[in-house]
């Protein structure tokens, strides 16, 4: 049977009409249920009422992002650097720790941060409002940032830093002549990535957000107060401000240059003196603001010393199966999709790749709160039971993640091995599963891996558009903002229990699918 | 003024890999040294520890003089040329050439002046000095990658297979030029090669190594002719290597060997490397000092033999001819009488052009299968 359905397939995929329409498919799923969806409240522009409110919260959005991104950068490249360049067992426990508040929700991540700084279990240090939200955001994106660039670091060769020192530059004019400018693109994306997320955060922000109202937040306050030409408002000035800082990234990117004059090097020697100092400085940051507050809900939960209640418990494993279903169908369905779209747009099809990848980056700023209540809208005339109307909205943010590593690994694919391939007879089909497929893999994996966990610890479209459903971290929302917090630990720990072992079942499955 | 010295230099990677061991050595002033060796052998460790950029596990490193074992690269002041370049990717080529002087920090003027005479010194056409290194061609990376070093005003120049990564005619050209700048401005170089042709033509002073250890030093013609081993015999250009058996002296002072079936007077050869009271005997001979004749020549120092193959390689003529169960190479001038396959011919020697080593106990086979295949 399967033998059939194998030369079934390749000779199916002989026919460019196959491969053509299958493609077809793929662009029709991207736009209706993922594009046009994620931007349709942009069709409501005219009835947009600019009030202070309003122009308040998205003002509001931006300075916590700016900073938070600002501080992960300022901290986040030395402790890149840091990681990049030590070696053996001390980079192995920080690569991991580094890791480790993005395996946590975000929603239970902002519970913890909330526990450690304002609440009176913790330092009971700051109010909720604006610097409990950046407190908050800058434990989210500091990861972000690190990964990215200290991957960049790593990739870098390092010949280049020798030449330089045999050239007379000492460590610290090196890392701003030459490693520095080198992971520059880096840089920017994980510095996008940071301000993005940020901007887009939702439920973790609810709980610390107090008085301070964020954009994302007060779409959903506009919407359940039955406000609809509010939260269009909201919704379109967010996802236009977010587009633009998008584009706007995105050239200056290419504008920035570095000139290695202006600092004296010989200033630079005796700075280098305190680079010990430093490494502490930026491990302390590390330790104290982000990691720590990022797991401080266990030493709640030790505290604690009780359960919630049994009716309590079947709310959170109600929650719970919600999530995982939802992430699982999801990533099924957008897997198969996303890697048709992937190979079209990492194959440059037509030449529409860019215009594609371009539609996906935007896919991926808009704020997931703005993006669902759109996403309701487009969905209003369908009468859409409540659970699917969920499936439909992380349907669409999650996209981009397995399309984005796909088509860029697929883009740097040597085109020689496929053409290698098809003078040793190999049809359209065969090509694909013995030779695309098995490398472009690890970044499958990788975007398989991303949109579960998005769609995991996703609150703002979820609370978009649900009413009655509540995911796991919807749950947790609500039980903070009712000071249920042993409730709200508990759920937080079960969760990241599960969606660490998960996490560790697909990173070992992936290793062992490289080895074979 | 810059002489280089290594004492007892080791270095050992995690995994006991030994990359050095125990090399001394010694490079004078304004001399062009060529370090030769098979792959892996440990030139470029012994450039990178002269650099700065390995510390040695044990020994020490002297530049002019001065004990520079803990200096760090950037206080080192030498001059490096990377295997494959590594130019800057995002620095044009004149700002490539200019890192050196600013890090000195040197007034822009001068700065700017130095970077163009070094490139010009290199040869590089001055209207491409805005040119990312990716924009410049193989041999034009080369010549930045030369001048950069320059640039950096150090009298050591330390090339890692400087012409590795051009084609063979362009390498061929480069490398004289290479010479005759570093002759021209009066710097020490060391030049780290892996190709024996290009160590012959460019060097004053060669160093082979294998294994981690220096094997000779000497110039080229001291390392071809008389090499100090088996292994320099055989790493550096052809040779034919005859098992032999010395002949018992009785009461005669004259050296008697056996080997391709004959017994033959070897006393004027050379033979200082060989130890007291052996017995079992290599004997070397060069291709170029083996005489082939269909006439049979008046001295003793002949063996019968039948050509093999020939083979036409420009200047000369290489034979491959049988004698007994023994294999002969013999190169020849192309011009004059030539030999057909199929003949057979005398081929003789002069006994001063052998040179004698004690006979191995292991990897004898492996250094004459390769001259048999
Ligand atoms: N950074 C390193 N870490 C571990 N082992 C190394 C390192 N550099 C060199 N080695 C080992 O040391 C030995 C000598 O290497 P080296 O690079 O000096 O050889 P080489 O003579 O320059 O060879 P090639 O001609 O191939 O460049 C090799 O066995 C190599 O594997
Ligand atoms: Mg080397």
């Amino acid at each position: 049977m399967c033998g059939f359905l194998k030369r079934r397939l390749s000779s199916l995929s002989k026919k460019s009409s196959v491969s053509n329409a299958l493609y077809a498919l793929a662009i029709l799923f991207f736009v209706f249920f993922v594009f046009l969806p994620a931007i349709y409240v942009l069709s409501l522009s005219l009835n947009v009422r600019l009030d202070a409110l309003v122009l308040n919260s998205l003002a509001t959005s931006f300075e916590i992002a700016l900073l938070c991104t600002a501080l992960s950068l300022f901290f986040g490249i030395p402790l890149a650097w840091l990681i990049a360049r030590s070696r053996g067992f001390k980079k192995e426990v920080l690569n991991s720790l580094v890791d480790m508040p993005l395996i946590i929700p975000t929603s239970a991540l902002g519970f913890s941060v909330y526990l450690f700084w304002g609440s009176q279990y913790g330092l009971a240090l700051l109010e909720k409002g604006f610097w409990l939200i950046t407190a908050l955001h800058t434990a989210f994106v500091f990861p972000y940032v690190v990964r990215t660039v200290s991957a960049a670091f790593e990739e870098l060769d390092p010949v280049h830093e020798t030449a330089a020192r045999s050239l007379g530059a000492n460590l610290l004019t090196v890392f701003r002549t030459v490693s520095f400018p080198l992971v520059k693109s880096s840089v920017i994306t994980g510095g996008m990535l940071a301000f993005t997320r940020s901007l887009s955060e939702t439920g973790a922000t609810m709980m610390a957000a107090g008085l301070a109202v964020t954009a994302p937040v007060l779409v959903l306050q506009y919407k359940n107060a039955g406000d609809v030409s509010g939260a269009v408002s909201v919704s379109v000035i967010l996802i236009v401000s977010a587009i633009a800082f998008l584009l706007l990234a995105k050239r200056l990117a290419g504008k920035m240059s570095f000139s290695f004059e202006r600092v004296s090097p010989r200033l630079e020697a005796r700075l280098n003196r305190f680079s010990p100092a430093k490494n502490s400085v930026v491990l302390a940051f590390f330790f104290i603001l982000i990691l720590v507050p990022a797991f401080f809900f266990f030493i709640f939960l030790a505290q604690m010393k009780q359960l919630p209640s049994a009716e309590q418990m079947k709310l959170i494993f109600d929650s719970l199966g919600a999530s995982f279903l939802v992430a699982a169908v999801v990533t099924v369905i957008n897997l198969v999709f996303g890697f048709a779209l992937a190979l079209f747009i990492g194959r440059n099809k037509f030449g529409l790749g860019k215009l594609l990848e371009t539609a996906n980056e935007v896919v991926l700023v808009v704020p997931t709160s703005a993006l669902g209540f759109s996403l309701a809208l487009y969905w209003a005339g369908f009468h859409i039971p409540e659970l699917l109307l969920i499936m439909l909205a992380h349907l669409s943010f999650t996209f981009p993640y397995i399309v984005t590593p796909i088509a860029a690994m697929v883009a740097q694919l040597d085109k020689n091995l496929e053409e290698a391939a098809a003078t040793l007879g190999a049809t359209p089909y065969k090509i694909l599963s013995s030779v695309t497929m098995p490398l472009i893999l690890p970044s499958v994996l990788a975007g398989v891996v991303m949109a579960f966990m998005r769609s995991i610890s996703e609150t703002g479209a979820t609370l978009a558009v649900s009413k009655s459903i509540s995911t796991a971290p919807v749950l947790i929302v609500k039980f903070v903002q009712s000071q249920q917090l042993v409730e709200a630990a508990v759920a937080c720990a079960i969760l990241f229990a599960i969606s660490f072992v998960l996490l560790i079942v697909m990173r070992r499955s992936a290793g062992r699918k490289k080895e074979a | 003024m810059p002489e280089v010295k290594l004492k007892g230099v080791s270095k050992t990677f995690p995994g006991n890999v030994v990359a050095l061991h125990k090399v001394d050595l010694s490079v004078k002033d304004k001399d062009y040294v060529v370090l030769l060796g098979p792959s892996g052998c440990g030139k470029t460790s012994l450039l990178k520890t002269i650099a700065g950029i390995y510390p040695p596990t044990e020994g020490e490193v002297f530049i002019s003089g001065r004990n520079v074992t803990r200096l760090p690269i950037e206080e080192r002041g030498v001059g490096m040329m990377f295997q494959n370049y590594a130019l800057f990717p995002h620095l044009t080529t004149e700002k490539n050439v200019e890192y050196g002087p600013t890090m000195r920090e040197l007034p822009p003027k001068e700065t700017k002046s130095i970077a163009h005479k070094m490139l010009q010194l290199a040869k590089f056409p001055l209207e491409r000095a805005n040119s990312l290194p990716i924009e410049l061609s193989g041999g034009m990376q080369q010549r930045v990658a030369l001048a950069r070093a320059l640039a950096s005003q150090s009298s050591l120049l330390l090339l890692d297979e400087p012409l590795s990564a051009l084609d063979a005619k362009i390498g061929e050209e480069l490398r004289l030029e290479l010479r005759c700048l570093v002759k021209k401005l009066g710097l020490t170089a060391i030049h780290v090669t892996h190709s024996q042709e290009e160590a012959m033509s460019t060097a004053d002073t060669i160093i082979v190594m294998n294994q981690g250890s220096v094997m000779q030093v000497g110039s080229p013609e001291e390392v071809y002719f008389n090499p100090a081993n088996l292994f320099v015999a055989d790493f550096v250009g052809e040779a034919n290597f005859f098992e032999g058996e010395i002949k018992p002296a009785h009461s005669n002072p004259k050296l008697f060997v056996r080997f391709l079936g004959k017994d033959f007077d070897l006393s004027k050869a050379k033979s200082s490397k060989l130890s007291r009271g052996a017995e079992k005997v290599v004997v070397v001979f060069r291709p170029e000092k083996l005489v082939i004749s269909k006439r049979k020549p008046y001295h003793e120092n002949f063996v019968h033999a039948k050509i093999e193959s020939r083979r036409f390689m420009g200047e000369k003529i290489r034979y491959e001819l049988s004698s007994g169960a023994s294999q002969i190479v013999v190169k020849r001038m192309g011009f004059g009488k030539s030999f057909q396959v199929g003949d057979s011919a005398f081929v003789s020697f002069d006994a001063s052009d052998a040179t004698l080593f004690d006979l191995p106990r292991e990897h004898w086979e492996k250094l004459v299968g390769r001259q048999t295949v």
